[in-house]
């Protein structure tokens, strides 16, 4: 429990107190002691509802949501409080958009010492703050010619009069500027642009400090970007990868059938159909229980129809689960391992269950796939949850990490096995 | 029979039932597939597990002690408990299941896109949770003291019911396992259900009938015992509609006038759309189409429960009245044949109608009635702190233990909260003011919920300009005037408005309406309404999902006999 918390119990606990001495011990008579509890409820109420900005401590006022006008209230060039700008919510963390770029400048111009402040990428001018922004308007093409010399040459430029900024408006009113590169990987993705309309330009250290600074927050946003690309790619990769064995069993299966039963024969293609739409229709990371559940049950329909009378499937799930968001391609892959290594090599064959539940004290689902198959002795279960496994096949590693990559620390997957034991996964991801 | 047998019993009881509620899951674990592809018993299922968290206390003792005090004006409870699905079902079930989240601060936070909102609703949450808590704890309080009758450690059997209940689900809901499953609710309520139908059976098979009951207890006017100076007398009650006329046990006046007996019907129907716990289980229908006909069932079983609870409730009178002097255990509890504190009716009829055993068995049920409404309410408090309010705002970087450590404290401190609260209101000192002090003191769950959380859901729901400043308003100034006139009620209880001030709802929801409304038109909406808007409103994710069941259905289709391979799947069910 974080020291803040047990300050609100305290807090809340004092007022309850205070509330009981002033009203039932010190006032005579007495109050009615259902209003002293109403009042002590609209307190505890009030201190929650109120008091977690202040028990934070006292908070930096340019990271508060109402940071624009806070800035705006100091003097400009108080260099002192750039720094603090650069909280972890500074908007071009996100990328160099127009709205995250209109925020920037919004936010920077009160810092820098200038009038007008911009930022354009390789080709617009994404957001302009200040005077001459009739005519400097986002959207259009940097009219200054300083701003293609840094695009081109990656070095910051002080521009002190007004006809090196090469503004085709006459009635501009800006005077001096300083433009500097942002660049991603030494490549220069875009400039921000700092005037002012007086005939001293700005200083050129802070301007560059900050664009450096702002080329920082564009990296890690690239970052962010290809990691983000990189867990789709394996996504995609993941559904693509269907075990070829798995496909060979069901179509023998089917084969053998088409004389036999051809009913069933239909049927099953017709559940192999529903299979391989599912694992390719999807995109994104989540979806609903309800339909992970169908992936799973298309999957054990199949593979019964392949093991027959050995291979019994019991389902436990809350109807609560079905509309929670989970990761895709989790619990199937759960499943195969324990019919595919859990029970396919065990004589007489054995149960698999799939267990779900939704815990609301914690908001957390709880979901376990278990088989009463051969096990695994602790070494190999160590090889396997480090990858080193023997087979391919989606193994518990990849499993672990695409929930690592999805939900950090915030979620667990214990594996428990013993020889001859069976095989339990349990699995509690946070609710979204 | 002594009374330490009847303790035994019920111990035994109790605990029996607790196991079943806890440990008890389906044994056919396939329902799940009945209940994807929205056929009838999966609704069924859902509904009873609604039930289970909606029927508490006060509908299962209090709505039959409103009967037994005060005749027809005790029957506008019933009526009220069970119209609060109409306004659900009309507005509210299926565009709320269609949104998807998981508890009501969750679907307007969402919804309107802003955490502010979410933490308000979660504040409102809060109160309606510990003002429904309370009348439970009192129920459980009653149930104790006249099923046991002694405390200890030093306590009375009042108090000592409160605590012991109280402590026990909370540590129930705290340190448990699976909590609130669909199953075990729905079991709760059929076992609650099954206990009042034969308590009926029972009733009616001694030959009770409720119509010659009710003109029976009709011939004279109505008259309730009130402490007169230390000493309990039966006393005329005077009607609320004639001044200078005596009430009557089946004619209106008893309790209310006219517009007291409109705001109490108004509150208690708009305020079930508005009650946390009952609200979350919406979100678990299939579809939105499903949530709508599980509000139907809903509606069927809580009129069937509270037909069966007046009867109850005037077979009580009209029975004490008649044992009253050849029984000697009921002169501590009753004044000429009418009982002090109506809560007891229901217990005393069990006990009349089949010794200990019986009093065991109501009193059973009326805690698996308080269990599973408690269970419900603390979840929704639980969840709402350690979710909302512990990891949305006081520490965002919180791991899951202590998210849980949080709602678990939460838990605890709602709980004991609730207990302090109960044990102040011992329910003897307040059957002046109220006609039933549990039935009443849930009205005032319903009232906040009604007066501050209904309008914002229904307008969230169907009026696309509500923004998240609009829902704040609306919030803070519906659970405000709610409360403010609640104050003043028991503050000046010698008013003669104080009665209609107790159900605000008529009042405070318009207020709170207008203040969404006047908000929301001078801020703006947020920019992905119309995707929100689809969402709600929406059916193509309805159709889709239900095709979805139906092809999971088709799986495990009976096959036939010949395809021996495939009936594998029988086994997987029958295991």
């Amino acid at each position: 429990m974080s020291r803040s918390a047990g300050l609100l119990a305290t807090v809340v606990a004092a007022a309850w107190i205070l509330l009981y001495v002033a009203m039932h011990v010190i006032v005579d008579p007495p109050l009615h002691t259902g209003v002293i509890i109403a009042l002590g409820l609209a307190v505890t109420t009030a201190l929650i509802l109120g008091f977690p900005s202040t028990l934070r401590g006292p908070r930096d006022p340019l990271t508060t949501t109402g940071r624009g006008r806070l800035l705006r209230q100091r003097a400009p060039g108080a260099q002192s409080t750039s720094v603090a700008v650069f909280g972890r919510d500074l908007p071009l963390r996100s990328g160099l958009t127009p709205e995250a770029a209109e925020r920037t400048v919004r936010l920077l111009r009160p810092v820098l010492a200038g009038d007008a402040v911009a930022i354009t990428d390789t080709e617009w001018v994404l957001a302009f703050v200040g005077p001459g922004s009739d005519h400097h308007r986002s959207g259009h093409q940097p009219t200054t010619a300083a701003t293609r010399a840094v695009l081109a040459g990656g070095r910051t430029k002080v521009l002190r009069a007004r006809e090196e900024l090469g503004c085709s408006d006459p009635t501009c009113p800006l005077r001096t500027a300083v433009v500097a590169p942002l660049l991603v990987a030494d490549r220069v993705v875009g400039t921000l642009k700092v005037y002012r309309i007086d005939e001293t330009p700005p200083a050129r250290q802070p301007v560059q400090d900050l664009a450096s600074i702002l080329s920082l927050h564009l990296e890690l946003a690239e970052a962010d970007r290809e990691r983000q690309l990189a867990a789709d790619a394996r996504l995609n990769a993941l559904r693509a990868q269907i075990n070829p064995h798995f496909l060979f069993n069901v179509l023998n299966t089917i084969a053998s059938k088409a004389r036999t039963d051809p009913e069933d024969a239909r049927r099953l293609l017709l559940r192999l159909g529903d299979f391989f739409r599912y694992s390719i229709r999807q995109d994104g990371q989540f979806a609903d229980f309800a339909q992970e559940y169908f992936f799973v049950r298309t999957y054990v329909a199949l593979e019964q129809a392949r093991y027959g009378d050995s291979l019994a499937v019991r389902f436990d799930v809350d109807p609560q689960v079905l509309s929670v968001q989970v990761p895709v391609l989790i619990i199937q892959p759960l499943v195969e391992n324990a019919i595919k290594h859990g029970l396919s090599e065990k004589v007489g064959g054995g149960t698999v269950s799939l267990k779900a539940r939704v815990d609301p004290l914690s908001r957390t689902t709880l979901i376990q796939v278990r088989d009463d198959g051969v096990g695994m002795p602790e070494d190999l279960l160590d090889k396997v949850l480090s990858g080193n496994g023997p087979g391919g096949g989606i193994g518990l590693r990849n499993i672990n990490q695409r929930l690592e990559n999805l939900f950090g620390e915030r979620y667990s997957m214990h594996v428990r096995s013993g020889h001859a034991k069976g095989t339990t996964v349990d699995l509690r991801l946070p609710l979204r | 029979m002594t009374v330490d047998l009847a303790a035994l019993i019920a111990t035994l009881a109790a605990l029996t039932m607790l196991a079943m509620a806890l440990a008890v899951r389906p044994r056919r674990a396939s329902s799940i597939d009945f209940y994807l592809a929205g056929q009838r018993i999966g609704v069924m299922t859902n509904a009873l597990a609604i039930c289970g968290d909606y029927f508490s206390a006060a509908s299962f003792l209090g709505v039959a002690a409103a009967v037994y005090i005060s005749g027809l004006d005790g029957v506008w409870y019933a009526a009220g408990f069970a119209a609060g699905f109409v306004p659900v079902l009309l507005f509210v079930a299926a565009p709320l299941r269609r949104f998807g989240q998981f508890s009501l601060p969750d679907f307007l936070g969402r919804r309107l896109v802003s955490d502010r909102v979410r933490l308000v609703a979660v504040g409102v949450v809060q109160i309606i949770v510990l003002s429904y808590l309370i009348p439970q704890a009192v129920a459980s309080g009653i149930t104790w003291s006249l099923l046991v009758g002694s405390g200890v450690l030093g306590l009375d059997a009042y108090a000592t019911g409160v605590v012991v209940a109280t402590t026990t689900i909370a540590g129930l809901v705290a340190f448990g396992g699976m909590r609130g499953t669909t199953w075990t609710q729905a079991l709760q309520f059929v076992l609650m259900m099954a206990v009042l139908v034969w308590l009926a059976a029972v009733v009616l098979g001694d030959g009770f009938s409720y119509t010659g009951a009710v003109a029976e207890l009709s011939r004279a006017p109505l008259r309730n015992p009130v402490l007169v100076d230390g000493q309990w007398q039966l006393q005329p009650v005077v009607s609320a509609l004639q001044s200078d006329a005596p009430a009557r046990f089946d004619e209106p006046g008893a309790r209310y006038s006219v517009l007291g007996q409109t705001m109490l019907l108004i509150t208690l129907m708009l305020g079930t759309a508005g009650l946390p716990h009952v609200m979350n289980r919406y979100f678990t229908s299939p579809t939105g189409r499903g949530a709508r006909r599980t509000t139907v069932w809903v509606l069927c079983a809580a009129g069937v429960f509270y037909m069966l609870a007046v009867m109850l409730g005037t077979a009580a009178r009209s029975v004490i009245e008649q044992v009253a002097d050849t029984t000697p255990w009921l002169a501590d509890l009753t004044v000429d044949g009418v009982l002090r504190i109506p809560e007891h009716a229901m217990l005393t009829l069990g006990r009349l109608s089949a010794g200990q055993a019986g009093l065991a068995t109501i009193a059973i049920a009326a805690l698996v009635a308080v269990i599973s409404t408690m269970a419900g309410l603390l979840l929704a408090a639980a969840a709402s702190w350690g979710h909302d309010t512990f990891a949305g705002v006081v520490n965002r970087r919180a791991t899951q233990e202590q998210v849980v450590l949080a709602g678990r404290l939460a838990v605890v401190g709602t709980a004991a909260v609730a207990a302090v609260a109960a044990l102040q209101l011992e329910p003897a000192s307040l059957s002046a003011l109220f006609p039933s002090a549990v039935a009443t003191m849930v009205t005032w769950a319903f009232a906040v919920a009604g007066s501050a959380l209904t309008p914002v859901i229904i307008l969230s729901i169907w009026w696309r300009r509500m923004t998240a400043a609009g829902a704040v308003a609306g919030l803070v100034v519906g659970s405000a005037t709610a409360i403010t006139m609640f104050l003043m009620a028991l503050l000046r209880p010698d008013w003669s408005v104080a009665t209609l001030l107790l159900t605000p709802t008529p009042v405070a929801a318009p207020c709170a309406i207008v203040a969404a409304i006047v908000v929301s038109l001078r801020t703006e909406v947020p920019v992905d309404l119309p995707e929100l808007w689809v969402r709600l409103h929406g059916t193509a994710a309805d159709r889709a999902a239900e095709r979805l069941a139906r092809l999971t259905i088709r799986g495990v289709e009976p096959h036939q006999p010949a395809s021996g391979e495939l009936r594998v799947e029988g086994t997987g069910r029958r295991s």
